[in-house]
């Protein structure tokens, strides 16, 4: 059948051609949109996902918010008070300021200070995301990181000990980050004390408390009883936080609408380009399938001898879709824009690639599934 | 006496499009015998092809029986009537209808793939089939790189590689110089002489010499069917 289905294929080159392409752009349009969409989605979640977290971790906010990059203060006493709570191992101040960073020729940017606790570091970055330096340099005074993919946006060179000002106060890069870039302003990490210093910040205010529980403490009773003895504060799973981050981000900002309706309309476009010219090619073989019928072959031989030519067309316009999207991958990486194609990505992708190939041969098998025998007379 | 193949008892075929009633073959008996080389003729539109049809097991008669070596086939399903045509009846038509993506032999060795013969077997008998046919040379020639005749023993090699004991042929010579007509025309008389039934549908007189029988149809009746010694005499 596969050997019948190929030699059909290869006949009606020309449809066959543009059937491929039409698979090749919906597939590679998909991917590549869902791939940037996975990139951002985890831009917007990287101040969880750089921090220095376990599964016994909760972070505190105040309640009015849901997105951890727009955070309104709290006050610092809420981090002695919290510690003091039954399940609590440990708690930690973070702070997060804005600054405007200058560097020595005359460009500028905005970032985001992120300070936490030395040695601890509980904001990270994490080790996986350290490009130069040491986590434990940026104890020293006036040090803070940098994030190595910002160097073109800031159109800067970064190295270590570079001298810059934040804020007009002068400060050095001493740990320069890799993949842990910000969603929005760019990301700089230091201690609490630094981002006091140089955000202008009152001490007696912090942006997350960050807690450690006991091990073996439930998290979600800690949690209930954060949020029933501190009304303003809002006590999170870190993960949630995230996820509740993300979807704040995407509604606020209507991304998802709008890599949605892109992938959407790939597919729609996709599924109809493929169905009518499969379509098309089926009625210009319309004879060969009636000829099918009458010499003996039964009806649901030729649907799917159809179906199998669907089925080679989405494996050859997803190989090729993939080659395109891997090379894709390659090229942007050194950008900075790290697209993941991981197993199951892949697996949706071929999913969804069989499923618009498939589908769109429906319109072919109805027409043939009704072709009389009797018509090659 | 010769082996009744087919017999049609009271068949008739009405088709219905939105008013309009188009009786294509009525109250129609006939006996169809192994070994006989049968012409069925008339004019356009008389029903010759809707008999060749119902004779096929390609469709249904409106009502009546048709019996298939002694097989009732008009209660069978859609599925059980292609089985019949893929082992019992080999079909050669007017435009050849040879696959066009597939070679000559592919095209020969289809029935058997439908049979899901052994590939090795299918090929040999193909292979075979086009020997007899006098085109094993010219085995690995797509349709387009055949002539008219050629593709017409083609068409031929493709029907009677089952060795179906039936042949059933739409204007078989239609498409054909008168040659190459002549040349298909000896191959399906020799093949009733074999003792198969070969049915053509055909409005070339030229024919009838070949005949055994002649079968006139005529606004959907079978009119007249006569031997051809009564023919010619």
């Amino acid at each position: 059948m596969i050997l019948l289905a190929w030699k059909f294929i290869k006949f009606d080159r020309s449809k066959s051609i543009g059937i491929v392409t039409a698979i090749v752009i919906s597939i590679f349009l998909i991917g590549q949109q869902l791939g940037l969409l996975g990139f951002l989605m985890g831009l917007m979640g990287n101040l969880v996902s750089n921090a220095n977290l376990t599964d016994r971790d909760i972070w505190v906010i105040e309640n009015q918010t849901e997105n951890v990059n727009v955070l309104n203060r709290i006050d610092q006493r809420y981090v002695q008070e919290i510690r003091s709570i039954k399940g609590v191992e440990q708690t930690y101040p973070i702070v997060i300021v804005s600054c405007q960073a200058s560097f020595l020729d005359g460009k500028t940017a905005g970032v985001n200070l992120i300070g936490s606790e030395a040695p601890v570091f509980i904001t990270g970055p994490t080790q996986d995301r350290i490009f130069e330096g040491r986590l434990a340099d940026l104890a020293t005074p006036e040090a803070v990181s940098a994030e190595f993919f910002n160097a073109s946006s800031w159109k800067t060179e970064l190295f270590l000990n570079k001298p810059i000002e934040l804020n007009g106060k002068s400060a050095r890069i001493k740990l320069i980050t890799k993949k842990a870039q910000a969603f929005g302003g760019d990301f700089m990490y230091t201690t609490i004390e630094n981002a006091r210093f140089y955000g202008n910040l009152d001490p007696s205010t912090v942006s997350i408390v960050s807690v450690r529980l006991a091990p073996g403490v439930d998290k979600m009773e800690v949690i209930e009883r954060i949020n029933s003895l501190y009304p303003k504060l809002r006590a999170w799973d870190v993960e949630k936080l995230r996820n509740s981050t993300v979807k704040e981000i995407l509604i606020s900002s209507n991304m998802g609408m709008s890599f949605g309706t892109l992938v959407v309309f790939a597919m729609i476009s996709g599924f109809f380009i493929i169905g009518l010219t499969l379509y098309s090619s089926a009625l210009d073989r319309i004879k060969d399938y009636g000829t099918l019928k009458a010499i003996g072959a039964k009806k649901g031989y030729v649907n799917r001898l159809i179906v199998t030519q669907a089925f080679l067309y989405a494996v050859f316009g997803f190989v090729i879709a993939m080659l395109l999207l891997l090379g894709f991958q390659q090229g942007v990486k050194n950008s900075g824009l790290f697209i993941n194609f991981s197993l199951p990505f892949v697996a949706f992708l071929f999913g969804l690639t069989l499923l618009i190939s498939i589908g769109g041969s429906l319109f072919a098998v109805r027409k043939i599934s009704r072709l009389e025998p009797a018509s090659v007379f | 006496m010769q082996e009744t193949v087919i017999s049609l008892k009271g068949v008739n075929k009405i088709y219905k499009t939105g008013d309009t009633t188009i009786t294509a073959l009525d109250s129609t008996d006939l006996e169809l015998k192994k070994g006989e080389l049968t012409l069925i003729m008339g004019p356009s539109g008389s029903g010759k092809t809707t008999l060749l049809s119902i004779i096929g097991c390609v469709i249904y008669p409106t009502a009546g029986e048709v019996f298939f070596l002694d097989r009732k086939v008009t209660d069978l399903k859609e599925n059980e009537l292609a089985a019949i045509r893929l082992g019992q009846i080999g079909f050669v038509f007017q435009q050849f209808n040879l696959l066009e993506p597939l070679n000559a032999l592919e095209n020969v060795m289809q029935p058997m793939v439908l049979q899901q013969l052994p590939k090795a077997e299918a090929r040999q008998r193909a292979k075979d089939a086009l020997e007899k046919v006098g085109l094993l040379d010219r085995m690995y020639n797509l349709p387009k790189k055949l002539s008219g005749g050629q593709k017409q023993r083609v068409a031929i090699a493709r029907a009677l590689v089952t060795n179906p004991p039936i042949v059933l042929c739409d204007e078989p010579t239609a498409s054909l110089d008168a040659r190459s007509a002549a040349v298909i025309m000896e191959e399906l008389k020799a093949l009733a002489e074999e003792g198969k039934a070969v049915i053509i549908v055909t409005h070339d007189l030229r024919l009838r010499k070949f005949a055994d029988r002649i079968i006139y149809v005529e606004e959907g009746k079978v009119s007249n069917t006569i031997s051809n010694e009564e023919e010619y005499k």
